[in-house]
């Protein structure tokens, strides 16, 4: 399928900046301009690997997702919260997934769903946003890093990359993306991501938003996108920067979206309509390398089970529906998923119905070029072996980052983790 | 060390809008110039010194008054399906399920009013920094509709802020510790002496006192025992303490040992060298907009230790500092999106539009108010802007300028919910008001009155040349009509520094 050809930072600069006044809107230049990038973008865009990443907010309970059946010291510990031998669905005979999980049952069945056992770190932290920041910036438990792993992906392997190399459709920008040249846009309605205040043609106003908004004094000409931003950045150049990404980047994605409306059928939920625009993305033959969603309600404290299945009927099914999307477009071998949560539940349950906040826990990869199946080796669950009644982790999380790093983005994983990471035979 | 006052006789325009934006939400060009005329410590002392209610006449939420009844008749309706489901299990199921969608109505009906009333106190206050104060506590003790429910709760906990906002720190963290909406909101209303909950004990060391690092997971579960038995009284939501769920063991935490409560724990927290110096970083980073220097830091926890924790001297010592008012602070703060929305409608003397408007933008921006993302409430500065926040901040400033209510306002991906009967949206651009006669007299009149409403500064000389450059294009400012008075006004609005304080 030939995608429509996209508007770049770089266009913007030289046609938009140098050439003088540019609208966002101005159909003139995005007729006579567009087929000329045609020839200048990546012709090989439509065949980079992308990666998805999904994180599961608050904290899933993994072991009443990965159900360890067959495990008397798992019904021992739950005795009010624990899923039922009979209620789950079997993977082999140790494990079966939770009965609301049936999206990863299908996956499973296609064999397209891996599950990594005990993933986690040393000396693991309880507290979300501490562990949350340990997973997004990759950092040892007392290490405190300002950078994310993708946004080091950005920095050493993306330069002079567009904006739109990492595209998170969340509300806030994951603190995974912050990079030191920050890069990489965040919207969560692709309806209101565009600037609505002028009309087309060549206008005064034009001139005036644009030498408002078009980067500011950042001197970015020369180097293409390249430049450099010390941690002392200004929240004017901050703004100034943020504003000019802004504007490439809803022209480029508005032009993808208007010319795809693939029919993949996905459930209605929130979760699912975050997943479907990334499939319209990739369908559209964006240049991002790596999408970013977020399913949050995972912190069950208390009455977990009248939330827990509802969360992983969503979850599950969106994902399978996705997975289905790339299939039918011809994209399901470019897209790897990796789904993770900042840290897995207290393997006793508490007295309010629910579970508090623990260490490891299962991640997952989903695509048609993964190995699927189990992988890693799953952790005791014998009280004597547990950590603070936390399960002790078996697989390093940085690990799961070099193996898609290596093996899904084809790049140097040390230069984004800072050292070497055994890679996980997750793939072929 | 010691931090240098500012010096002058009074604080001068550009000054008095720097402090009037930062300690509140800034104001209308005759504010600022009222301001202006006041010598720095009768600013400072006027700004911190709000009473306990004394200048308060705005009166309660309206729901507030007939909630007390509905909350009593919802008890009873739920008590009488206790007995139901004895005798028919399916039926009270299927009661349980109607009435709890009444009551969820009900709820929202209320939490849309408390918005309402506190946009309007933020709007018209005549004591800023409490309303502002109240919503820098807001973030910082975080609780949410989403799980605590009940408009009442958050609306006491939201007066709780506005009443110790200027008080005693430890009152105010004893206050929110016995807080129902907090108890709920980190489960601790069922926390037991059998199986302690941990949450709120956990984030009253990493979140509100302390800070990740200074504690240990020993102290954590001690501190969960000492807040066992602080919990709710069901029928009318109140605190209370019950004896019999409270472990009275003797407990050791930060070194201490005693058959310590939850004020104990409380007291020997802020005993830690880190607790003043948590806090005055954070207001610091608040107030300011950049990280305090540990000198600064180290000066600004001496005087709240020598206060006693007491707020106003610390406060008056932040706005009175030349450090405040530096060069590099000025213009360096990225505006809250409720920052940016009551600013805007302050600036324009105009009235706050329909609620469903007010909160459909600011849900857009990423400050629902009574929703926090999570118990750590907004990261802020730079977090508030990325690509999709900022074209959405320049569209509804168009919209309210203009007067065109946006397409797809209050729904988003996640929020599918749209309105029944649409609500009118007036323009907030009065042009009598806005650009009087006499400020059209040239273009430079144009130019400065225009900055001074929208920016309360005169901004750099490339900003003011910018700006003029696109007014050579124009037609003689007497002659504007009511739309190019919108269009230069959305213009000044859709730049990257009316983003910042």
């Amino acid at each position: 399928m030939k995608h429509p050809s996209l508007f770049t930072r770089r266009d913007f600069l030289h046609t938009g900046v140098l050439g003088g006044s540019v609208a966002l809107t101005l159909p003139a230049f995005v007729g006579s301009t567009m087929q000329q990038l045609a020839a200048a973008e990546g012709a090989d865009d439509k065949d980079q690997p992308i990666l998805l990443v999904i994180q599961l907010a608050g904290g899933n309970d993994g072991l009443n997702t990965v159900v360890p059946w067959e495990n008397d010291h798992y019904y021992r510990a739950r005795t009010r919260l624990a899923v039922k031998k009979g209620d789950c669905l079997k993977l082999d005979d140790e494990f079966g997934l939770n009965k609301n999980a049936r999206g990863f049952k299908q996956l499973w069945d296609d064999g397209k769903l891996g599950v990594i056992h005990g993933v986690g770190y040393p000396n693991p932290n309880r507290s979300h946003f501490r562990s949350t920041e340990i997973w997004h910036t990759a950092s040892d438990s007392k290490q405190q890093l300002a950078q994310g792993w993708i946004g080091r992906y950005f920095d050493n392997h993306c330069k002079g990359s567009d904006p739109s190399v990492g595209i998170s459709i969340t509300k806030q920008t994951p603190q995974a993306f912050r990079a030191l040249n920050p890069i990489g846009v965040t919207f969560d309605d692709p309806s209101r991501f565009r600037f609505e205040g002028l009309e087309d043609g060549d206008t005064p106003e034009e001139e005036l938003f644009l030498a408002n908004n078009d980067g500011g004094s950042i001197n970015m000409l020369e180097s293409g996108s390249q430049m450099k931003l010390e941690p002392g950045m200004s929240a004017l150049d901050f703004l100034e920067r943020t504003a000019l990404d802004a504007q490439v980047s809803s022209e480029q994605i508005d032009t993808v979206l208007k010319a795809q409306k693939t029919g993949a059928k996905y459930p209605g939920t929130g979760f699912a309509r975050q997943l479907q625009l990334i499939g319209q993305l990739i369908a559209g033959g964006m240049g991002t390398r790596v999408y970013y969603a977020s399913r949050g309600g995972f912190d069950t404290h208390a009455n977990q089970a009248a939330s827990f299945g509802g969360l992983w009927q969503d979850v599950s099914s969106a994902l399978l529906a996705f997975q289905r999307d790339l299939e039918a477009q011809g994209n399901g071998k470019r897209v790897t998923t990796l789904v993770f949560t900042e840290f897995g539940r207290r393997v006793k349950e508490n007295a309010s119905g629910g579970t508090d906040h623990g260490a490891a826990g299962p991640a997952f990869v989903i695509g048609s070029s993964i190995k699927p199946g189990f992988h890693g080796t799953m952790p005791s669950l014998a009280p004597a072996d547990l950590f603070r009644g936390d399960l002790e982790h078996s697989t390093d999380f940085r690990s799961v980052y070099a193996t898609m790093m290596d093996q899904v983005l084809g790049v140097d994983s040390v230069a984004v983790l800072g050292r070497k990471f055994e890679s996980l035979k997750l793939f072929g | 060390m010691h931090m240098k006052r500012i010096t002058d006789a009074v604080l001068g325009p550009e000054k008095a809008g720097h402090l009037l934006q930062r300690a509140g939400f800034g104001g209308s060009p005759d504010e600022v110039r009222a301001w202006a005329a006041k010598s720095p410590d009768s600013a400072v002392a006027e700004l911190v010194e709000f009473g306990s209610g004394s200048n308060d006449d705005f009166g309660p939420p309206v729901f507030l008054e007939t909630s007390a009844e509905s909350d009593a008749n919802f008890a009873k309706e739920f008590a009488k399906l206790r007995e139901l489901r004895r005798e028919d299990q399916a039926a009270a199921e299927q009661a349980q399920r109607r009435l709890n969608a009444q009551r969820r109505r009900v709820q929202y009906q209320g939490i849309g009013e408390l918005r309402a009333w506190w946009l309007y106190r933020m709007r018209y206050s005549e004591t800023p920094l409490q309303e502002k104060m109240t919503l820098f506590l807001h973030g910082h003790f975080a609780s949410a509709t989403q799980k605590v429910r009940s408009p009442r709760m958050l609306y006491q906990q939201n007066q709780l802020f506005r009443r110790l906002g200027n008080g005693n720190w430890e009152d105010l963290v004893n206050g929110v510790a016995s807080d129902p909406a907090m108890l709920l909101y980190l489960d601790n209303a069922r926390s037991n002496r059998r199986k302690p909950n941990e949450n709120f004990a956990r984030e009253l060391l990493e979140l509100f006192t302390l800070g990740e690092g200074n504690y240990t997971e020993e102290d954590i579960f001690a501190a969960a025992r000492a807040y066992t038995g602080y919990s709710i009284e069901r029928e009318t939501g109140e605190f209370v303490f019950r004896n019999f769920m409270h472990d009275p063991g003797r407990k050791t935490f930060m070194g201490e040992t005693g058959a310590f409560k939850g004020e104990d724990i409380v007291r020997i927290a802020l005993k830690h060298e880190q607790a003043p110096r948590f806090l005055t970083a954070k207001l610091w980073r608040f107030f300011v907009g950049s990280d305090a220097s540990e000198a600064q830091v180290d000066h600004l926890s001496r005087v709240l230790l020598d206060a006693k924790w007491e707020l106003k001297p610390l406060l008056s010592e932040i706005f009175l500092s030349e450090d405040f008012y530096d060069e590099k602070v000025r213009r360096g703060l990225i505006k809250s999106p409720t920052q940016w929305f009551v600013q805007l409608l302050k600036s324009m003397e105009a009235p706050l539009p329909d609620p469903r408007i007010s909160n459909g933008i600011l849900i857009q921006l990423g400050q629902e108010l009574f929703n926090p993302p999570n118990v750590k409430g907004w990261d802020g500065g730079a977090a508030w802007i990325n690509s999709s926040t900022l074209l959405n901040r320049y569209n509804f400033a168009g919209a309210l300028v203009r007067g065109k209510l946006p397409q797809n306002l209050g729904r988003s991906p996640t929020n599918r919910r749209s309105y029944n009967n649409r609500p009118n949206l007036r323009s907030v651009v009065d042009p009598e008001r806005v650009l009087p006669p006499a400020d059209r007299k040239d273009r430079a009149s144009v130019q400065r009155a225009l900055f001074a409403r929208l920016y309360q500064s005169q901004l750099r000389a490339t900003d003011r040349a910018k700006f003029m450059e696109y007014l050579d294009t124009q037609k003689d400012p007497a002659d504007w009509n009511e739309r190019d008075l919108q269009e230069a006004v959305h213009l000044l609005l859709s730049s990257p520094q009316y983003q910042l304080a």
